[in-house]
C-alpha cells in the first residue's frame, strides 16, 4: 500500500517538473550545496554537514523527496 | 521511493553507485523514521528551508562521475542505461554551470558601519541548520522576527519554517509571551509565500500538512504508527517524534465524521484557568480558497507556573462554539499516551466551514496540578476568521 501511494505521488509530480528542471538541468554541475544530515539533526550537538560536491567523483543518484 | 530503493540497492552494495537523498520537509525525525522503516541507509540531507528551490517532489538526478548531471527528472527505468554508460571520469567540470541555488545574500542585507551591505539571511539559515542550543535559537528568532528587507516569497517561506521550528523547539519550555502565536505566524508566513508563488508545491504542502482534509491530496503522515510498530517488532531503536503529530496530519480526504459529544461544562460552573495554561488557536485555510479550514487548539502548561497535566483525572476536552459546521465534532478529546510528558504541548484539531469574519470560540476543560494541588479548570478562547 505504501509503495502504491508513493508511486502515485511520484507519478503525480512528474508531470509538473518543468520548473525544477529549469533549475537543475541535465548538463549542469552537481552543486556545492552543504546541508545537515537528517539523522544528525536529531542529536543535541551541532549537526554533521554533507556537501553535495563531495559526490562529484561518483556515479550518483540524487533524490529529493519527503516522507509524506 | 521504495522503487528507487529496490532498483539501486544492488549497485550501492557493490560500490558502483552512491545514493543521496534530500528531505524536503519540516521535521527531520519524521524523515529519519521513514528511512529507518524503509531501511534507507543512504545519507539524507535535511532541507527544511527549501534551499534547493525544488518546487515539487519527487526529483531524481543521475550524476555522472566527474560531477555533471547526466539526467534531471530521472525515472527508475533510466538506471539501467545510467549504470551501463561509459563516462570519462576525468572529464573536468570547468565550464559546466552550477545550478542556481537560492540567492540568500540578495534577499536580506543590512547596512554596515562602513556604508556597505552585509548579507544576513545566509548566516542565519546556516546557524539555524547547523547550530545547536542558544546560537541556533537566536538565528531562528532573526529569521522569524527581523523585518524583511524585501517582499520576497522565499524569505516568507523561510520565516514560516523558522517560526514553526521555534514553536516545536522552544514553545513548551517557555511561558506564554514567547510561544503564543508562533504556529499562527508560521501559517501566515507560508500563506504569504504561496500567494506570491502559487506554483510552489513544496510550500503548498507545508500548509496542506496542517490544513483541512478537503485540501489534502493524500494523507501526509498516516504511515507513522505502522513505521513505529515495525521498528518495535524488529527490535530496532525507536525514533521519537519531537513534534507531536496534529490529528489533521494523519487525515486524508475521506476523514470519518464522528458523532457530536456532550458539552462538558454547559453551565460554566468550572473555575477559570488562573494562568496555568497557554491556549493558542491556529487556523489553516484551504490553499485553493474553498470555504473550509482546519483549526488547531494548542494547549501548553506554563513551566513558570509549575503547571503540569493531571492525566489521572481525565482527558483534555475542548468544546467549540461560534462556527456552524464542525468536523469531526463540537467536542474534542485528547487522551495522552501512557507516560506522556506532564508538561507537553497538546494539540486538538478540527475542521470548520470558514466564513470570513466568523468568530470561532469555545473553551477547554483542563486537568492541572500545581504544587501538588490538582484541579479541573476551564480556559476560554476565541479567534476571528480572516476576511
Amino acid at each position: 500500500m505504501q509503495t502504491t501511494r508513493f508511486l502515485s505521488v511520484a507519478l503525480a509530480t512528474l508531470g509538473t517538473m518543468t520548473a525544477i528542471d529549469a533549475q537543475w538541468r541535465t548538463g549542469d554541475a552537481l552543486p556545492a550545496l552543504r546541508l545537515p544530515e537528517v539523522r544528525s539533526v536529531l542529536e543535541p550537538r551541532a549537526a554533521a554537514a554533507i556537501d553535495l560536491a563531495q559526490y562529484r567523483s561518483r556515479r550518483l543518484v540524487l533524490i529529493e523527496f519527503a516522507s509524506w | 521511493m521504495p522503487v528507487w530503493h529496490a532498483k539501486t540497492r544492488a549497485a550501492v552494495a557493490n560500490g558502483e553507485l552512491a545514493v543521496v537523498g534530500i528531505a524536503q520537509e519540516q521535521h527531520p525525525e519524521r524523515m529519519a523514521l521513514y528511512a529507518a522503516w524503509q531501511r534507507l541507509d543512504w545519507p539524507l540531507l535535511f532541507d527544511p528551508f527549501n534551499l534547493t528551490d525544488a518546487e515539487v517532489v519527487l526529483n531524481a538526478y543521475l550524476v555522472a562521475p566527474g560531477g555533471v548531471i547526466w539526467k534531471a527528472g530521472a525515472r527508475p527505468d533510466d538506471l539501467e542505461a545510467f549504470l551501463a554508460a561509459d563516462f570519462d571520469s576525468s572529464a573536468a567540470l570547468a565550464g559546466m554551470p552550477e545550478p542556481r541555488l537560492v540567492a540568500l545574500d540578495g534577499e536580506a542585507v543590512v547596512p554596515t558601519d562602513a556604508g556597505g551591505l552585509k548579507p544576513v539571511a545566509a548566516q542565519h539559515v546556516s546557524r539555524a541548520l547547523f547550530g545547536a542550543g542558544e546560537p541556533r535559537l537566536a538565528a531562528l528568532r532573526h529569521l522569524a522576527f527581523d523585518t524583511l528587507t524585501v517582499d520576497e516569497p522565499r524569505a516568507w517561506f523561510r520565516r514560516g519554517v523558522a517560526l514553526r521550528m521555534l514553536f516545536d523547539d522552544e514553545g513548551p519550555r517557555t511561558n506564554a509571551a514567547a510561544s503564543a502565536s508562533l504556529f499562527t505566524g508560521a501559517v501566515d508566513a507560508w500563506a504569504r509565500a504561496l500567494e506570491r508563488r502559487p506554483s510552489q508545491y513544496i510550500w503548498r504542502r507545508r500548509l496542506q500538512q496542517y490544513g483541512p482534509a478537503l485540501d489534502k491530496p493524500y494523507p501526509f503522515y498516516d504511515w507513522i504508527d505502522e513505521a513505529q510498530a515495525t521498528l518495535l517488532e524488529r527490535g530496532d531503536a525507536p525514533i521519537p517524534l519531537r513534534a507531536a503529530l496534529t490529528p489533521t496530519e494523519r487525515l486524508g480526504r475521506d476523514a470519518p465524521v464522528r458523532e457530536p459529544g456532550a458539552e462538558p461544562d454547559p453551565d460554566a460552573r468550572l473555575p477559570r484557568d488562573e494562568g496555568w495554561f497557554e491556549v493558542d488557536v491556529t487556523v489553516v485555510a484551504d490553499t485553493q480558497g474553498r470555504p473550509r479550514a482546519s483549526a488547531h487548539v494548542s494547549i501548553t502548561p506554563l513551566a513558570a507556573e509549575d503547571a503540569e497535566w493531571n492525566d489521572e483525572a481525565g482527558p483534555v476536552v475542548v468544546w467549540i462554539e461560534g462556527v456552524e459546521a464542525v468536523v469531526p465534532a463540537q467536542r474534542l478529546e485528547h487522551r495522552p499516551a501512557p507516560g506522556a510528558d506532564a508538561r507537553e504541548r497538546r494539540t486538538l484539531s478540527f475542521e470548520l466551514d470558514a466564513r470570513p469574519g466568523a468568530v470561532l470560540s469555545g473553551y477547554a476543560v483542563l486537568q492541572v496540578c500545581e504544587a501538588d494541588v490538582c484541579r479541573t479548570v476551564r480556559h476560554g478562547f476565541s479567534f476571528t476568521l480572516k476576511r
